[in-house]
């Protein structure tokens, strides 16, 4: 077991567990989104059903706590693999010129994970909260109906949506880099499949408030 | 050329260090940044002051040596080359030039523009090299090496250790020399046996002198006077798993 703590310990296994805890997260957004797009079938689909099925079935705890876990681990990794950079520049140069080969997208992940840190405490408390804790089976479907006919929350989203997308574009490609398994010849293919993440996936969940706000949803 | 310069004075390790001001007048284009500094040092020298410490040695792109930050690019503001190969000509007459030692954790300041790099020394004590008995030089057509591995081995062994990769890294990470370095001997016959201790020796090492990790940024390859690629960083990565999880 030391082997294996020493192992992913090392700054190299610590991105390891980066790139895997990631990996799993970008698994969850795909089910959450997909979850999500049942909004569009109206207050009688699926949505209400599945969310109900999600917060009742006793198998989906366990689930849930390995998600929590997930992001968890997600979180403190980052935060410490950043200030452990940061220990390893004591002093910045005066002149800023390195930054200019600088990827910006490779600075970014710190804060707009913070940031996505900051909304998820929010969007726990709005939805997961209000309706887990709330002593009686809640119907979701109106609840998110009435957080999204609030033009502030849908700004607020949406911004997140687009703090989200920038994550994923580092995140992904660097998640491949981080398993060694970035090379030459899937290089092409990584970034292409890229594009359906970290675009495809936030503009998914961007689309529902706003549809919902100018009425596509009934 | 005329030039006026910032150039970080350090007595010592422990001193706090500061910019000083320099004129460098009547600077030939076609001087590189060290002759320049040669020729403000005789004026330093000429009126006993101390001169400019910095680190220079084959002055034609090879050794690595010359490691310091000009205008906050290592090596200077462009991409590819070592100090010694940047001209005068690459800058404007009149000009401001601010030089800085290498800000590395892991490389401490000795003095002035001098930085101590046996960091990357220790790493390469910690596994880059092979004790397996070589031998006489066998016949060359007794262990077949791909042209194609041959060429990535030596694109890796290109090299030079000069430090510029965790000098420009904005974590201080020393990720692309270490993986130059494994990628080298893991792709040859030769390295093969010792890949998987080599590859644990080392990054064990690279952290233990506190470099940063690797954020993929990539600006080490941008900078590299070699060009060594990051796709070296992902074999090391996959030397580092396959060591960690094989048998």
């Amino acid at each position: 077991m030391s082997g294996a703590l020493r192992f992913l310990s090392s700054s190299i296994g610590k991105k390891l567990l980066m790139a895997l805890t990631g990996c799993f997260l970008i698994s969850f957004l795909t089910f959450h989104l997909t979850m999500n797009l049942f909004l569009f079938a109206g207050s009688n689909g699926a949505f209400s059903s599945y969310a109900e099925f999600l917060g009742t079935y006793p198998v989906v705890r366990p689930i849930e706590w390995i998600l929590f876990g997930g992001f968890i681990l997600h979180f403190l990794l980052g935060g410490f693999v950043w200030f452990m950079n940061r220990m390893a520049r004591p002093k910045a140069y005066a002149v800023k010129g390195t930054s200019k080969t600088i990827k910006l997208a490779s600075r970014l992940p710190i804060y707009t994970g913070s940031a996505i840190l900051a909304f998820l405490v929010w969007h726990i408390i709005q939805f997961f909260i209000a309706s887990r804790f709330a002593g009686e089976t809640v119907d979701m479907f109106p609840l998110v109906v009435a957080a999204f006919s609030q033009p502030l929350i849908i700004v607020l989203y949406e911004v997140l949506f687009i703090i989200l997308g920038f994550h994923l574009k580092h995140g992904f490609q660097a998640l491949f880099q981080s398993l060694g398994l970035r090379t030459p010849k899937y290089r092409g293919f990584i970034d292409a499949v890229g594009v359906l993440v970290w675009l495809v996936i936030p503009a998914g969940f961007a689309s529902i408030p706003l549809v919902m706000y100018f009425g596509g949803i009934k | 050329m005329d030039f006026k310069l910032r150039v970080w004075r350090q007595k010592n390790r422990g001193d706090k260090g500061r910019f000083e001001t320099y004129e460098a007048k009547g600077i030939s284009s076609e001087a590189s940044v060290l002759e320049m500094l040669d020729v403000v040092n005789r004026g330093l020298v000429a009126v006993g002051k101390d001169a400019i410490a910095f680190d220079h040695d084959c002055r034609e792109g090879i050794c690595g040596s010359c490691g310091i930050v000009i205008n906050g690019g290592v090596h200077g503001p462009f991409e590819h080359n070592t100090t010694c190969e940047l001209r005068m000509r690459r800058f404007s007459d009149g000009d401001t030039i601010t030089i800085e030692p290498f800000r590395v954790r892991a490389f401490p300041i000795i003095k002035d523009l001098v930085v101590d790099r046996t960091a990357f020394d220790r790493i390469m004590q910690a596994g880059g090299y092979v004790t397996v008995k070589t031998g006489q030089a066998p016949e060359a057509n007794n262990i077949a090496v791909p042209k194609k591995i041959a060429d990535e081995a030596m694109d890796a062994a290109q090299c030079v250790g000069c430090g510029a990769c965790a000098a420009t890294c904005p974590n201080g990470s020393a990720m692309l020399f270490v993986a130059a370095k494994v990628s080298q001997l893991a792709l040859l016959p030769q390295g093969k046996a010792e890949r998987k201790e080599r590859v644990l020796s080392m990054v064990a090492q690279m952290d233990k002198e506190g470099f940063g990790a690797c954020s993929n940024s990539y600006a080490c390859e941008a900078k590299c006077p070699k060009s060594v690629s990051v796709s070296h960083i992902a074999r090391m990565n996959r030397e580092f798993l396959r060591a960690g999880f094989g048998s």
